[in-house]
């Protein structure tokens, strides 16, 4: 695939990927180098001047960098908002949503008065309340407070293991990385360059112990001196 | 203190106004008590003309918003409209509305349809200026989040763009309504003749005919009708906005 701005030197030149069905993939690299252009062409929101994308994507979602809800709408109303827009809004489905993410007391809430986890919560419920075969994560947890952003994590990953999408995480937080996904991607500076693929061959289930393994440790230090 | 205050500012005006009042004619300025005797002298003359100033803006306010909605959205949907017509509307809005209203009589004729058509020449610019910015100000994480799951362009204006472009519609309301009640006015000065009788007409038939007392009391009234309509948009924004934008409960 090549894809560059106009009047810009491409972003990508001969990019190959391939995201396994079922997994998380983390992709990782410097400012600038094309992560998040990478899940909006994945996302179909941009077109590649060359080449395609293969697979499920007509049932993919996006969770943004900000948790991206509409104020006027009511947190239910928010997460039915994707049904809404493909026609009537399966309610049982969007309750039982909000039910599994733990919102169902803050359903009728507006966003204003949820704070920053619950609304990030709000987020990955209408991402999944379109039952996504592709998964698409644009650094959603980088704006929580260092301990909002753990629970958020043993969260994702329970709902990962319950409902078995694929995911693919864009993300500076390399211990993030290590922690969520079965493989991480490097992009590099060199738009030529296929990404750097690490396999991450930590057990699962994974809980916020494995913070301190050793394994995990060694993982980091190898993906931060590739970047 | 913050309630007080104005008041005490309207005592103080009031004062000023009483005690330089004793110092000249009443035909030059009248004492507040004047103004408020003639307001009882003609109560019935005076609220009719109240309330027909209160219909011609209003009624040059709903031309106004729907002029100024449908055109912010041709606007936002075809910009090569905007390109064509945005700068007539600006120059719309800097022709003197004192000279555009004798030409108004000239058209429509004497009465109502000149003091409407005013009221709604003023009060447009500011609605379609605010809604036409509120519709592109949609940040662009939204509009993906609409594109992701195949919205269509009137579902994109329906339930993300006007509702973004509420707070900005009711900012230029504020404006608005303002402008809405000088455009009746001056339109009823320019083009009335006394029938129906109006703010617009009383000022000028008092100021002919030496009645000080009277203008003042048609620019008071004139005033009160302005701020009413104003505190019934605020009531508006806080019900329709209040919940979720700050600008709301300002």
């Amino acid at each position: 695939m090549e894809f560059g701005w106009p009047g810009e030197p491409p972003i990508f030149s001969n990019l190959n990927l391939e995201i396994p069905s079922g997994n998380i993939t983390a992709l990782v690299g410097k400012s600038g180098c094309g992560k998040s252009t990478l899940l909006r062409i994945a996302a179909s929101l941009i077109a590649p001047q060359k080449g395609r994308i293969e697979g499920a994507l007509k049932h993919c979602a996006l969770v943004f960098q900000s948790p991206n809800l509409l104020p006027w709408r009511s947190l239910r109303d928010n997460v039915a908002l994707p049904l809404e827009l493909q026609g009537e809004p399966d309610w049982d489905r969007v309750d039982a949503t909000i039910e599994t993410l733990g919102l169902s007391d803050y359903a009728n809430r507006l966003p204003a008065v949820l704070s920053g986890g619950m609304k990030m919560r709000a987020a990955l419920a209408r991402a999944l309340v379109t039952q996504p075969s592709l998964l698409l994560l644009d650094e959603p947890f980088a704006a929580l407070d260092a301990i909002t952003r753990r629970h958020v994590h043993q969260e994702f990953l329970s709902l990962w293991r319950e409902l078995g999408f694929t995911a693919v995480l864009v993300t500076h937080d390399i211990d993030e990385a290590v922690l969520i996904a079965d493989q991480v991607l490097i992009l590099g500076s060199d738009s030529s360059q296929s990404p750097r693929q690490i396999p991450i061959d930590l057990p699962r289930p994974r809980g916020a112990e494995l913070r301190h393994h050793p394994r995990t440790g060694a993982l980091v230090s190898e993906i931060e001196a590739c970047l | 203190m913050k309630r007080t205050l104005p008041i005490g500012v309207a005592i103080l005006i009031l004062g000023l106004w009483a005690a330089l009042a004793t110092r000249y004619p009443a035909v030059l300025l009248p004492s507040p008590l004047e103004v408020v005797v003639a307001m009882a002298n003609a109560p019935m003359e005076l609220l009719t003309a109240t309330a027909i100033t209160g219909l011609s803006s209003l009624l040059g306010l709903v031309i106004a918003l729907g002029v100024g909605l449908t055109g912010a959205i041709a606007f936002q949907r075809f910009s090569w409209l905007e390109w064509a017509l945005y700068p007539y509307a600006l120059a719309l809005q800097t022709v003197p509305i004192i000279i555009i209203a004798p030409l108004l009589v000239v058209w429509l004729g004497y009465g109502m349809p000149v003091a409407i058509a005013t009221a709604a020449l003023l009060a447009f610019f500011p609605i379609l200026t605010g809604v036409n910015l509120g519709l592109r100000s949609v940040p662009a994480e939204q509009l993906e989040l609409f594109r992701i799951h195949g919205a269509t362009p009137r579902q994109e204006l329906r339930l993300l763009r006007l509702p973004h472009a509420l707070p900005y519609l009711f900012t230029g309301l504020r404006t608005a309504v303002g402008l809405s009640v000088i455009g009746a006015v001056v339109g009823e000065f320019v083009g009335s003749f006394g029938r129906p009788p109006s703010l617009g007409g009383i000022a000028m038939s008092s100021i002919r005919g030496a009645r000080t007392e009277a203008s003042f009391a048609s620019i008071i009234l004139a005033t009160a009708l302005a701020l009413g309509f104003f505190a019934l948009v605020r009531l508006a924004e806080r019900r329709m906005i209040g919940s979720w934008h700050p600008g709301g409960n300002t």
